[in-house]
Parts: structure tokens; C-alpha cells; sequence
């Protein structure tokens, strides 16, 4: 379906597009990261996402001690402190500023940094980096458009994903008209948590949904990503229902309804937990999924917690080892034999 | 007779009944040793893997040399060889003398047979390495020639030798019996000195050969006497008869016409570097065709003696493509070449056409074997844009189609076109660092000043290089001329000339190569001034000259780099410094397309560095991208590594396909793909090589590697002695590298996602 034309000026906070992505739908895509999201998942790979506003991320290994960041925020969010933790004169400033070296007591106050950018503009070896770019649907259309090739070629296309896209729900729909205009294949990688109509709102412009389902335990889900699960199997529910029809339509797997799982250890990689995924795939999505994906957990989040300042969520979490994700996905495998699904892991 | 060179016996295995696969194995091992030996002797070799082996202990000498590429090398000699000279400097020129010595080495070098192999031949020295001098002092470059080529670091032309292409039907048609009669016949018509002069060149190299095939003969007939393995003994024996035959008549049979071709690829080789083969799958076919069909070749059997031709020898072969009518000639000859590579499992240059009208399941087997084998073969041609961007020149499809592949990054038409391919260079680096020198000593400076002096001295080196092709062109023929590759063009025996003579129209086209380099690394200065000197004014043009001239020096001099380096890049899609590559393309593309040399031959654009990537470096001072003087410059049309975040391939193949020049000569994609990136990679892999070509890409070479085996490799090379690398258009064994170079391949791993 092709919608009305866009005018293509809508804003939205991004914080990565990923060319040749080839894990987030069919073929070789486009992946658009929207920042924000309503789950605080502990293992989340992309912890940058989270937050809807704009962040400063750091990464130490890159500063050089410059302090040019510090003469440039005018805000005050910048500074050093000595070890008895008082703020460093000027004149030690000034010091730093001719010697450089290793920064150490570097203060960032969140609260009174207004997110300017300047330090990040100062800054000579790029160490500071503002996380989240608002972009127009034709700014983000641009960076979408020369991989239209690799899309046609491969069966690949879009991905908008997050964060929670649905959390820019204007922004998201407008993105995903502007590319089923185009020809591009969208999909939607989504949480579905919440209210069903900013789903609903984009499903016409959607042609694969990629479910994120955590967890099956209320409690776990609770605890593990601080929200609830039950709008989640609520709209997932709903979902079936309207994509159900849609399989008779489109037979491929490249449209419908996918259901993403990650596994982690020591918190839902466990038998019952699967079981009950797929018992609730079984039976209340049947006839809507085209695959199921087993994602084992690994620890690229970590890194850019550090850098965004933030704790270790799952410290001592080792990745799931591959041996069990195998099992862990024939067992998948063999509880879904006869539903039409193909499941998959990595 | 001089003594037969063979393998150690140790590398025979005992067993009774001996398979193909076993005998390829056993030549796998037996280059392995040989290479080995060839690391601790010569040391680094930055180049193809030459299959040459040492020659025996007693016979060696090591010398510093100048390969047949250009690049200096060490080189060893083998002694016992006296060569004659004819100038007071030392060295021999002209046809008639390097026609004479290079017989007297032919006739000095003991042949080499390998029982397990069902060819004989190989070669252990350069010829080149006996000539003292590169170039006829006579001939005197014109001193302000000399000045700019020094100005603008331009790189050959003058004194270049091969790099082009021989069309081996001739020779296997006519046989060396054959060849000589050729000569003999032309040489009653064109009688002038020169002329004559040429001929006795052309006899020499021919008496030459056959003395080597015969003492090859001799040699296998010797072993076959001795030698108790029953398979063994027979195969000895016919490589004695084969070869017996072969020294005056044409070959009959598959086998024949791969020990042929052996024979005279390793003299071309030896005498100054040509390494291209061009179509193999259609030279081999009617033989293939003939025995297949009588039953008496099966396809295992025709592979090993394929693979008996490429363990000898890195050549630089098409499969499939076009005829001269269009149509895809890809058959079962094509695939029988590709699993022999498959199967040998050593460095290789077989190279896979690809393109709307080309059978896809040789693209689908080669990618599977790039996935499998992990040592970067084969790579891909994007035959389409080649062959369109060809008739850009004037050429009729026809002639078009017929260029084969046969060297690093190139093609040409097999006996008839002369092109200095890959050894003609333009660096923007200098163009770049000579423009801004300039602009800064007048007037006010700025991005439109300095793309202006850009365009200017852009088009001063390309007349530069214009009229150095013509001087080579001039006198080439008296200096070195292409005695090898002249026995099997359309020309030069018939009129009398050599081929590298173009005032004369020895053949029937020349198409001069000029190749750009540096584009990255140029293109990414652009964007770094354009940003932070012109928009934001963060330094102005007299600090950054300072800073360049300073080579970033100092605590404030590393800050500005850094600034600088952090620009958005050429790669990274719809950056200021994409703008600039594309200007930068274009530009040197009209500059080179304006017009002819001077003595009127066409010249070609292309975008390629090749090894030229650590002395070009090497000749240039910092640049405005953060790069420190000396350090290497980008390779060929790639970005530099690091040019996204997320590396992605498409987004390099999309910027790559954006700068190509479009008359038939390529800008190469140089990617480095890591394996454990999961899905269905098999598609991902040809969906990618083929989109590239779609959006006009020329050439893909690619590697697929591991990085923790290659960061283990570089520490210590010998861990992984088997592990092949293409370094760029040619592969060769990682460990036989310096570090310098192997740094370069880890670093484009590295920054790859
Ligand atoms: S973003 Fe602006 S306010 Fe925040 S730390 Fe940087 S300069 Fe200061
Ligand atoms: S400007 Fe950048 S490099 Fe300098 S101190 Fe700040 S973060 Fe570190």
C-alpha cells in the first residue's frame, strides 16, 4: 500500500543508522536506531537508546586531556576536581590546558549540562560524542536511499528500531511511509508495550513486525526490564490477529510477524522459560509468526555503559554459550514442529 | 646436460596407487618448502607470489633489482650465466643482445621436473636482475620532464616493461617450430638492420626455449630411468616425450597445452615479470572438447594438469565473459579451472566475470569457494562497466568484449594492445601537497583558490605523464624490448617491430594506462580543510601549513591532527569529503580524457595503487586528513579504514562505484569481509558483488578473514605459514610479507566492522 506523500520535515531523535545490517529482517537493510524506550532491559545491547532525551557519551581511551571541552561549556557541566574533590583553580586549568595529561577527577553534572554540543564540537580527538540527532524523515530518507540497490537485490529493506520507535510514533510512521513509497520494505522491531493504537497507527506502513518477547514470567519481566508484560501479550495478541490474514496474502517469510527472543543466562535461558514461549507462541500467535529468533546474549553493552557513565547492569554475566543457545533453539524447534515457523539462532 | 633440479624425495609419499588429489597435495607441500626456503633467503617479498623457486646453493647470488612492476627488490641471481654487454655501462640493450643473453640463461638454467607433477618447468631467477642499468643513458629525458615527474612524484612510464597481453592462441596453435618459421618467413620481407636486428632477438629467445624444453625432456627421461614408483615412472616418461615433441611442434592434447603454456609463461616471467594468462578457459577448450568427448580426459584428470599449470605460476586468468558477439562463453573448462585453484589451495589470480549475461552459477561456486578456502580467490570483474566503458574510447562492442583480464586491477585485448597497465601512476597526494603550496605564496587563500591550483597542476601532471609515455614509446624497443610477449602478438613479427614501439603501430591498439592514487587520503584533506579550516575557522591556512610542514609536531600539532582526522570521510555517504572523491574522479578523468600524448595514443583513467601505496607514502608529506609524512597514502579507490562506524560494505561499494573513471580501466573495491558474521553470508556475499557492478563497479577483490588468526599471524608469521592473503589486485602468502606491508592488510581488518 502507498500511502499520501510525507512532506518529510517531521523530526526524530536518532541515535545510529546501520548500513548493511543483516541481522534485523530479510536481506541486507538499513537499520534507523530510535532513541527512548519503556523497558530498562539489563542486558540491553544499546543502552544509549534508553533515554529519550540526547546524552554525552565519553570514552576515555580516546581523551587526550585537552580540557577544550571544559573551556567551552559554558554551562558548567564540564569540570575537574583534585583528590579532595574541590574544583581545580584556573590556573591549574591553565596548567592542563599547556601539559596535557590523563584526565582524572573529571566531573560531568547531568543535570546542568543543557546538551548543547559545544564540548563535543571542541574537543580534537572526538572522545565526546552527543548521542541522538534530531533528523527529518528526509535527512534520515538520504542515508536510507543509496543501499535502495542492496535492498532490491537481496530481499532486504528497512528496520526502524530502538529504543522503542513507537515512542517517536509520528516521527516512526511518517519514516515508514516515506520508504513503502519508495518501494523499500519496512520493518518495525519493536517492544509492542503499551497502548495498541501507536502499533496500530503504523501497521498499515509495516510490512514485518519484529516482536521482542523477554520474558514469559510476569515476575522475571518485571524485575529484569521494570515494566510489566502484560500490554505486551495483549498487543501481540491483537497482532496475530490482524497479521493472520495477512499470510494468506504474502507467503514469504519477509512479511507478517516475527518473534524475537533474547536468552540470558542465569535470568530466561531456561527451559521453562522457552517452553512457555513457545507455548504461548503455540497457541495464541499461531498462524501470524513466520520465524522465531533465539538471540544469545553477549556483552557489547557493557562498553558503551561505561562510556555513557552508567553502571554495569548484569556484571559477571558470561554470554551464552553457543552450545546451549543450540539447545536451547532445537528445543524451540521441536515445540514449534507443524506451526509453519522457522526458528533460528545466533 | 646441466643437472635436473627436483624436489626432495621426502615430499614422496609411499603410497602404491597415487590420486590427483594426492599429487596435488604433494605440490602443495612441495611450494610450501619451497617458499619457506625462499622467505629465509630473500627475505620480505611485497609482491605476487611468484612461483619462483631458488637455484640450487652453489648457484646463487643475492642482488638488490628493480622488479618488472617497478618496485625495488631483492632479488636472487643464478650464477654460472655470462651475459654480454654492449655499452660502455655495462649493461645490454637493444633486441639483438637481450634476445642473445637471455638465451645464453635459458641455456644455463637446469630445467626442473617434479614426478609428482605432469609438467615440467620452472624458473629461478629474473632476467631483469642482469641488467645494471634500467634505462639507455643515451636517451636522455628532456630535463624539465625530468624536473616535473620529480615535482609531482610521478611513478614509471618511462622504462616499463609487459603489462599487457600475448594471445597464447598463437603460440599453441603454431608451437615453437611454428614460430620460428613465422619469423623466418617475415624476415625475408622486412629487411632493414633494425628490423633484422629484431628478428635475430626473436630467434634467440626461441633457441633458447627449445634448448631448455630439451634439457626438460632430458632431464624427465633421466628420472623416469631411475625411478621405482611404477605411476611415477610413467608419468616421468611422458613428461620426457611430451616435451620431446614440444620443443619444435604445436600442442595436441590438454596436457600438452598446459605444459606449453608453462613453459612459456615461466620464460615470460623470466624475462621481465609478464604474469597474465588472459582466457585460459577458452584457450583450453577445443583441446578439453576433443578428449572429453573421445573419453580420454576425465575432468579429475584435466584439473590436476590444471593445477600442475597454477602451482607454477600466479597468472592472472578470466573465466567466463563475453565473446566478440556477446555472448557468455563460460562452460565446463571455466569450472574445471576454478576447482583446481579450489583444490591446490595456493595463492591464485583467477578471476570470475560476473554480469547480467554471465552464467551465475560460476559466481555461486566462486563465492563458495572464497567462503571455504579463505584465501581470497577468486575475485570478480564487473565485465558490464568494463566492457561499456571501453567503447567510451571509440571501440565497437565487439573489440570490447574481447579484453580478457590478465593483470593486477587489469585487461587487454590478448596480442593486440599495448598499455603499460598498472605501471603509470598519478598521485593527488602531490597534485594536492604541490596546488596548496602554490595557492598559499599568492593571494588570499581559500577552497575555490585551492581547488583552482588543484585543476591546474592536476593537468600539468597528466601532460607530464602524457609526454613521458610518449618518450618510453619512443625507445623502449632499443632499451628492453618485449621479446616474450612480441613471439605471440598480432604485429610485431609480422612487421618487424616491437611492441612497445607505438610510433610504429607494432599492434594494433594503444591505450595508455594512468592510473590516479590517493584518493582517500586526498579527498578526505578536502573535506578536513573545507571543515575546519574554511567553515569553522578552528586553524587558518598558515597554521595549517605550518602543522603539514611541522608534520604535526608538538602537543598542539597532535591536537589539530586529531581535529582533522575526526572529519566525516570519503565512505562514510553523503559526506562533504564523498562530495570531493567524485570531484576529484571526474576531474582527473577529463583532465586524462582531453586528449591524447602528444605523439597522439589514447590514454585510459583508472583509480588503483597497487604496491605503490608504502612508497608513494613514503614520497609525500603530511596531509590535511591527519595523516603524518611518510605514512602510506589510501589504497587504491578505497576508503580509508575506518571510514564508518559500522564499515559497511555497501556503503564502501556505494562510494566505490560513485568515483569510477568509466573508460574500461578500473577503480578496484578492495574489502575485507570477517566470516562470523552469521546469515546466509553465501548470498550476502554474490548479492553484494553483484549490486557493486550494477551501480558500475569494475573489480572486487576480497578477502574473507579471521581476524584473531591474522592479528596472531602478524605477531608471528610462521604460525600460520599457509595463510594467503590478497593484498590487493595479486595475493601472496601473509608470512612472506614485511611488516610493513602486512600492517597495511591488518589495518583495513581491523577498522572493517
Ligand atoms: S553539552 Fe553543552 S552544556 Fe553539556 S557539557 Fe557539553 S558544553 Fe556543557
Ligand atoms: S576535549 Fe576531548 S580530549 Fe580534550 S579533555 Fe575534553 S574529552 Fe578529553
Amino acid at each position: 500500500m502507498t500511502g499520501p506523500a510525507v512532506a518529510g520535515d517531521t523530526r526524530g531523535l536518532v541515535f545510529d543508522i546501520e548500513r548493511y545490517s543483516t541481522h534485523d529482517g530479510p536481506g541486507t537493510r538499513t537499520t534507523v536506531f530510535l532513541k527512548g524506550c519503556y523497558l530498562r532491559c539489563a542486558w540491553c545491547h544499546n543502552p544509549e537508546s534508553e533515554d529519550a532525551r540526547r546524552q554525552l557519551m565519553f570514552d576515555a581511551g580516546r581523551c587526550i586531556g585537552c580540557v577544550a571541552c571544559m573551556d567551552a561549556c559554558t554551562h558548567d557541566a564540564l569540570y575537574l576536581t583534585d583528590d579532595a574533590g574541590d574544583r581545580l583553580s584556573a590556573a591549574a586549568l591553565a596548567d592542563r590546558r599547556a601539559q596535557p595529561q590523563p584526565l582524572t577527577g573529571r566531573v560531568y553534572d547531568a543535570l546542568a549540562c543543557q546538551r548543547c554540543g559545544a564540548c563535543v564540537e571542541a574537543c580534537y580527538p572526538g572522545a565526546l560524542e552527543m548521542v541522538g540527532q534530531r533528523q527529518t524523515v528526509e535527512q534520515v530518507w538520504q542515508q536510507i536511499a543509496p543501499d535502495r540497490p542492496f535492498y532490491q537485490r537481496s530481499g532486504g529493506g528497512v528496520t526502524l528500531s530502538g529504543g522503542e520507535p513507537l515512542l517517536q510514533q509520528r516521527f516512526s510512521r511518517e519514516l515508514l511511509q516515506r520508504c513503502r513509497a519508495e518501494g523499500v520494505h519496512t520493518a518495525l522491531d519493536t517492544t509492542a508495550f503499551g497502548r495498541w493504537e501507536p502499533l496500530a497507527s503504523v501497521l498499515p506502513f509495516t510490512d514485518l513486525v519484529l516482536l521482542d518477547l523477554k520474558a514469559m514470567d510476569a515476575d522475571v519481566h518485571r524485575r529484569w526490564t521494570g515494566v510489566d508484560n502484560g500490554s505486551i501479550l495483549a498487543n501481540a495478541r491483537r497482532l496475530a490477529t490482524l497479521l493472520r490474514d495477512q499470510r494468506a496474502v504474502n507467503e514469504t517469510e519477509a512479511y507478517g510477524l516475527w518473534v524475537r527472543m533474547p536468552l540470558i543466562p542465569g535470568i530466561n535461558a531456561t527451559a521453562e522459560q522457552v517452553q512457555a514461549a513457545a507455548h504461548f507462541i503455540r497457541t495464541e500467535l499461531e498462524g501470524a509468526v513466520r520465524v522465531v529468533e533465539l538471540l544469545g546474549y553477549h556483552t557489547l553493552g557493557g562498553d558503551k555503559r561505561q562510556r555513557l557513565g552508567l553502571p554495569q547492569a548484569l556484571p559477571g554475566t558470561a554470554p551464552m554459550a553457543p552450545e546451549a543457545l543450540r539447545r536451547q533453539g532445537e528445543a524451540m524447534g521441536q515445540l514449534l514442529q507443524g506451526c509453519g515457523i522457522t526458528v533460528r539462532w545466533r | 646436460m646441466t643437472q635436473t633440479i627436483t624436489p626432495p624425495q621426502s615430499q614422496v609419499p609411499e603410497f602404491p596407487n597415487l590420486t590427483f588429489d594426492d599429487r596435488i597435495a604433494a605440490l602443495r607441500a612441495t611450494k610450501m618448502a619451497q617458499t619457506k626456503e625462499k622467505q629465509q633467503v630473500i627475505g620480505a617479498m611485497d609482491y605476487d607470489d611468484w612461483p619462483m623457486i631458488l637455484p640450487p646453493t652453489e648457484r646463487r647470488r643475492l642482488v638488490q633489482s628493480i622488479s618488472g612492476s617497478g618496485m625495488p627488490i631483492n632479488d636472487v641471481l643464478l650464477t654460472g650465466v655470462d651475459m654480454l654487454s654492449n655499452h660502455e655501462d655495462g649493461c645490454f640493450y637493444g633486441p639483438e643482445l637481450c634476445g642473445a643473453n637471455f638465451r645464453r640463461l635459458l641455456q644455463a638454467h637446469p630445467p626442473y621436473v617434479d614426478a609428482m607433477s605432469s609438467l615440467a618447468g620452472a624458473y629461478m631467477t629474473n632476467f631483469g636482475s642482469y641488467r645494471t642499468s634500467g634505462w639507455r643513458p643515451e636517451f636522455v629525458v628532456p630535463q624539465d620532464l625530468v624536473q616535473l615527474r620529480q615535482r609531482y612524484q610521478l611513478v614509471g612510464a618511462i622504462g616499463a616493461g609487459q603489462h599487457f597481453c600475448q594471445d597464447l592462441g598463437i603460440g599453441l596453435r603454431l608451437g615453437f617450430g611454428g614460430l620460428l618459421a613465422k619469423i623466418n618467413d617475415y624476415r625475408q620481407h622486412n629487411t632493414t638492420p633494425e628490423q633484422q636486428a629484431f628478428y635475430d632477438g626473436l630467434c634467440h629467445v626461441i633457441a633458447g626455449m627449445q634448448a631448455w624444453i630439451s634439457a626438460g625432456a632430458d632431464g624427465a627421461r633421466e628420472m623416469a630411468r631411475i625411478e621405482t614408483h611404477p605411476q611415477l615412472q610413467q608419468n616421468l616418461t611422458e613428461v620426457a616425450q611430451i616435451n620431446e615433441r614440444l620443443v619444435t611442434e604445436a600442442p595436441m592434447t590438454f596436457r600438452e597445452a598446459c605444459q606449453w603454456i608453462l613453459w612459456y609463461q615461466a620464460a615470460a616471467r623470466m624475462y621481465n615479470g609478464s604474469g597474465s594468462l588472459g582466457r585460459l578457459d577458452e584457450l583450453l577448450t577445443p583441446f578439453y572438447q576433443r578428449e572429453h568427448d573421445d573419453g580420454t580426459l576425465t575432468d579429475d584428470e584435466a584439473i590436476y594438469h590444471i593445477a600442475c599449470l597454477l602451482v607454477r605460476d600466479t597468472a592472472y586468468i578470466q573465466l567466463g565473459g563475453p565473446d566478440a558477439q556477446g555472448h557468455d562463453i563460460t562452460n565446463a573448462v571455466s569450472y574445471l579451472v576454478l576447482e583446481a585453484a579450489h583444490r591446490l589451495k595456493v595463492p591464485s589470480n583467477v578471476a570470475i566475470c560476473v554480469g547480467e549475461q554471465t552464467d551465475p552459477g560460476l559466481l555461486e561456486r566462486g563465492v563458495d569457494i572464497l567462503l571455504q578456502d579463505r584465501l581470497g580467490h577468486p575475485k570478480f570483474l564487473g565485465i558490464e562497466p568494463t566492457t561499456e566503458g571501453f567503447m567510451r574510447n571509440g571501440f565497437a562492442a565487439e573489440v570490447a568484449r574481447t579484453r580478457a583480464y590478465s593483470g593486477c586491477h587489469w585487461s587487454a585485448i590478448p596480442g593486440r594492445e599495448y598499455t603499460l597497465n598498472d605501471c603509470v601512476k598519478i598521485s593527488f597526494g602531490n597534485v594536492f601537497d604541490v596546488a596548496l603550496r602554490d595557492m598559499m605564496t599568492s593571494g588570499q587563500p581559500s577552497m575555490a583558490r585551492l581547488w583552482g591550483h588543484f585543476d591546474e597542476h592536476m593537468d600539468i601532471a597528466v601532460a607530464a605523464t602524457a609526454r613521458s609515455i610518449d618518450f618510453h614509446m619512443r625507445h623502449m624497443k632499443d632499451v628492453f624490448p618485449e621479446l616474450v610477449l612480441d613471439l605471440l602478438c598480432y604485429g610485431p613479427v609480422e612487421k618487424g617491430v616491437d611492441a612497445s614501439d607505438g610510433y610504429a603501430g607494432a599492434v594494433e591498439d594503444y591505450n595508455m594506462c594512468v592510473d590516479g592514487c590517493a584518493l582517500a587520503t586526498i579527498a578526505d584533506s578536502f573535506a578536513a580543510v573545507e571543515e575546519h579550516v574554511e567553515n569553522r575557522h578552528r586553524l587558518t591556512w598558515a597554521q595549517l601549513l605550518a602543522l603539514l610542514d611541522n608534520d604535526w609536531g608538538g602537543t598542539e600539532g597532535e591536537r589539530f591532527r586529531l581535529l582533522m582526522k575526526r572529519t566525516p570521510r570519503y565512505g562514510s555517504g553523503g559526506s562533504r569529503a564523498d562530495h570531493w572523491a567524485q570531484r576529484i574522479s571526474e576531474l582527473f578523468t577529463r583532465t586524462v580524457k582531453a586528449g591524447p600524448t602528444p605523439a597522439g595514443f589514447n590514454m585510459i583513467p583508472g583509480i588503483f595503487s597497487w604496491a605503490n601505496t608504502i612508497p608513494l607514502g613514503k614520497a609525500l608529506g603530511a596531509t590535511p586528513n591527519g595523516r603524518h609524512a611518510g605514512d602510506p597514502i589510501s589504497h587504491g579507490a578505497n576508503p580509508d579504514p575506518g571510514f564508518r562506524k559500522d564499515g559497511a560494505p555497501t556503503a564502501m561499494a556505494v562510494a566505490i562505484a560513485a568515483v569510477q573513471p568509466g573508460y574500461g580501466n578500473t577503480a578496484p573495491m578492495q574489502m575485507e569481509l570477517d566470516p562470523s558474521s552469521g546469515g546466509d553470508t553465501r548470498r550476502q556475499v554474490a548479492d553484494l558483488i553483484r549490486t557493486h557492478f550494477e551501480l558500475g563497479g569494475t573489480q572486487i577483490n576480497l578477502n574473507i578473514l579471521d581476524r584473531a588468526k591474522l592479528l596472531e599471524a602478524h605477531a608471528d608469521p610462521s604460525k600460520y605459514p599457509d595463510l594467503v592473503v590478497r593484498v590487493t589486485g595479486f595475493s601472496a602468502y601473509f608470512a612472506s610479507l614485511s611488516p610493513e606491508f602486512r600492517q597495511l592488510v591488518v589495518d583495513r581488518v581491523l577498522c572493517e566492522r
